[in-house]
Order: C-alpha cells, then sequence, then structure tokens
C-alpha cells in the first residue's frame, strides 16, 4: 500500500483576476472571501487605528464591509468602477465615518468618501435595526412574515397586471398549505404579527423617517 | 382609498426593508462561516489585541500608578518611619477606627509632648496626628488597650499647629508648638 501526502499550496490572490474575484464573491465562495479578507485585513487595521477615538475592531469592521460589498455586488449595484479592494476599503473607511458621526466625535477633515457604487449608507443602519426588531419578535411571527413577504412563485409577468403588488405577496392559500394550517388562521396570524412589526418600527425613529 | 393606498405602500415599502435584511443577515452569515473556516484567518484574536482590553488595561495601570504615587511617595518628612502616611482630608474619615473618645487633653512636657485622653479601649486603637496646614497625617501610632497617655518623641514635631485624636476625628484637640 502506498500512502501520499500531498501539500495543498494556497493560490495567491494575484493569480485571480478581478472578474474572479467579483464573481467568487457574488457566488460566496468561501475560499475569495478569504482571500479578500487577508489581502484588506492590514490597511484595514492601519486605518481603524487612525480613529484612536471610536473602539472598532478592523476584524469586525472588514466582515462589515465584505457583507455589504457582496451585498452590493448581487443587487448589481456595484458598476466596476474601482477594483475590489479600493472598493471594500472605501466601504470599510465609511463605515468608520458612520460611526465617528454617529458617537459624534472628531475624525479627520480630509477623509471624505466619494463611492458612485455605494448605496446610501443609512441603508444599512436600518437593515440593521430591522434585524433589531426582529430579533425581539415571535418565531412564529417571523415565519409567517417571511413567508407573506416572499416572492410568489407561481408569479410571471402574463399574470394580472392590475394587481401586481398584491401578487408579489405569497397567498395566504400557499402559506396555509407550508404551515399546515387553515388560511384564515394564516391571514388572521399575519395581520396580527404585521401589526406588531408596524408598532414596532413606528416607534424607531430612522425607520419610521425612511417611510 | 387613498388610505389603503398609503397603508400598501408602507407595506411594500416595509417588505422591501425585511427582505433586504434578511438578504444582509444571510450575506453575514456566509462571510462569517466562510472566515470561520478558514485555516487561513485566525479564529480567535488574541485578548491582548483587543481594543476593549488595551482600553481596560490603560485605566488599571493608570490607578495603580495613582495608588502607588498616593501612598508611597508622598511620605511627610516625619522620624516615625513604618507609621507615616500621606493621606488627604477626605482620605482622613477612611481611617476612623475603634470608639470615640470624649475628650482629649494636652499637656507641654518641658521640650516633649504628653497627649492624653480619658478613654479607655478594648481593642488596639490609634494616635493621629495631623497637621493642620496641609491636612497630612504626620504622626500614627498604635495606642494599647487602657493605654490612655502616649509622650510625643522630642523633635517630632517642627513648630506649627497640628490636631491630633484617638480614635475617632470627631474628638480633636488641637496642638501648637512655638519657636
Amino acid at each position: 500500500m502506498i500512502l501520499v501526502t500531498k501539500r495543498i499550496k494556497p493560490v495567491p490572490i494575484e493569480k485571480f483576476s478581478e472578474e474572479d474575484l467579483i464573481k467568487g464573491l457574488e457566488q460566496g465562495d468561501g475560499k475569495i472571501i478569504t482571500l479578500i479578507y487577508k489581502r484588506n485585513i492590514a490597511a484595514v487595521r492601519n486605518m481603524v487605528n487612525q480613529y484612536s477615538n471610536i473602539i472598532l475592531e478592523a476584524d469586525d469592521v472588514v466582515q462589515e464591509g465584505l457583507t455589504r460589498a457582496i451585498m452590493n455586488i448581487r443587487d448589481k449595484k456595484f458598476k466596476g468602477a474601482s477594483s475590489i479592494h479600493t472598493y471594500l476599503y472605501s466601504i470599510c473607511k465609511n463605515i468608520c465615518l458612520k460611526e465617528c458621526q454617529k458617537l459624534k466625535v472628531f475624525y479627520p477633515a480630509t477623509t471624505t468618501i466619494d463611492l458612485s457604487d455605494e448605496p446610501q449608507e443609512d441603508y444599512y443602519d436600518l437593515l440593521q435595526s430591522v434585524l433589531k426588531i426582529k430579533e425581539r419578535m415571535e418565531q412564529m411571527c417571523i415565519e409567517i412574515i417571511d413567508l407573506r413577504f416572499s416572492l410568489n412563485p407561481k408569479l410571471t409577468s402574463e399574470h394580472d397586471h392590475l394587481n401586481k403588488k398584491a401578487q408579489t405577496m405569497m397567498p395566504f392559500e400557499d402559506i396555509a398549505k407550508k404551515l399546515d394550517i387553515l388560511p384564515d388562521n394564516a391571514r388572521q396570524r399575519f395581520k396580527r404579527c404585521l401589526e406588531k412589526l408596524i408598532d414596532a418600527v413606528n416607534k424607531d425613529k430612522q425607520i419610521e423617517d425612511f417611510f | 382609498m387613498e388610505m389603503d393606498e398609503k397603508d400598501n405602500d408602507r407595506q411594500e415599502k416595509l417588505k422591501g426593508l425585511w427582505n433586504d435584511a434578511k438578504h444582509y443577515q444571510e450575506i453575514h452569515d456566509e462571510v462569517r462561516e466562510a472566515l470561520l473556516h478558514s485555516p487561513e484567518v485566525p479564529h480567535i484574536i488574541p485578548f491582548y489585541r483587543k481594543k476593549y482590553f488595551a482600553i481596560a488595561a490603560s485605566i488599571i495601570i493608570l490607578i495603580g500608578i495613582s495608588a502607588i504615587l498616593i501612598l508611597f511617595i508622598h511620605k511627610p518628612s516625619s522620624n516615625s518611619g513604618k507609621d507615616e502616611l500621606t493621606l488627604g482630608k477626605d482620605t482622613i474619615l477612611k481611617l476612623q477606627m475603634d470608639k470615640p473618645v470624649a475628650k482629649a487633653r494636652q499637656e507641654i512636657y518641658n521640650d516633649e509632648f504628653l497627649l492624653q485622653w480619658n478613654n479607655k479601649y478594648d481593642t488596639i486603637s490609634h494616635l493621629v496626628v495631623i497637621g493642620s496646614r496641609d491636612n497630612k497625617i504626620v504622626f500614627r501610632t498604635e495606642i494599647k488597650p487602657a493605654q490612655l497617655s502616649y509622650k510625643l518623641p522630642k523633635g517630632l514635631l517642627h513648630p506649627g499647629k497640628y490636631e491630633w485624636y484617638v480614635g475617632d476625628i470627631k474628638f480633636k484637640k488641637s496642638l501648637i508648638i512655638d519657636h
């Protein structure tokens, strides 16, 4: 019997083209995510250390930056105006600046970011607020709101255009089947949970302003 | 009708936010998982590299240095040696010990001073002399149970105004040493 030990050498990031990296991020390729993390962590750590008056961990900032970058790539908001590394660095810098603004602390005046590919930074704050609200909700409510708000799989462009908005919601009949309850019960449960969600949202000034 | 449209619009926006938040959470988890399972990324940042730790450690070190400065560096120029303390006005109150003394009395005994009091103690107490000018303790010694006087050694105190007490600062007596 022959035993073989193979040493797998990591592929350097330089071997990947810009398109490969973006495609890898879009597909959630763990190897590409790791490579980009490793390539950028030192620069972000240096940058974070400049903001001595706020407590931020470079690792958290890069993780958050990667999340936003991937989300933007998947939503086709990233237009490729800059390299993925510049883009990620800019997002990370914006995260730090945002934190400074939130805490009303001084930050260097030269650090202005003009990021054409980046959507409104405030939107991510909104998403985090929604997640906080979600954390406080009952699992039963999260489940039914998730189902109702998910796209109707039966919907096609040929369907009724007059009531398109309503059709983007999953029908209660389908929800009822998935949850093994009656459609009326599904409707009532959703209504009750939505009221709770709206109530929580109304108490959040940032989301309220968004509406 | 207009209200319904407004509600629908709001619900539509809420739906967008809800779904985006879900999407965001999923990607966040994906990134975390990818980094967590990568052998090339250090998973646990050493505690000493955390900023929180650095700040907490700095505060503790500062407090420690301050305490050392207070306790050891500002020693009064007294001959009493081991019992010397340099505590300010506020901290003197922390030295309260034993039972209160009813009255303290002072007598001049040549160049020495005999301090007397009329309360006996069941346990060991302390005689404390404080400089009136800066409220610093210049002399402190143990008083045995049943002891009712203490003779201050010659040349222990420089000319000036002092206050002294046994056990409880509430019952203190002034002491003036002339040139």
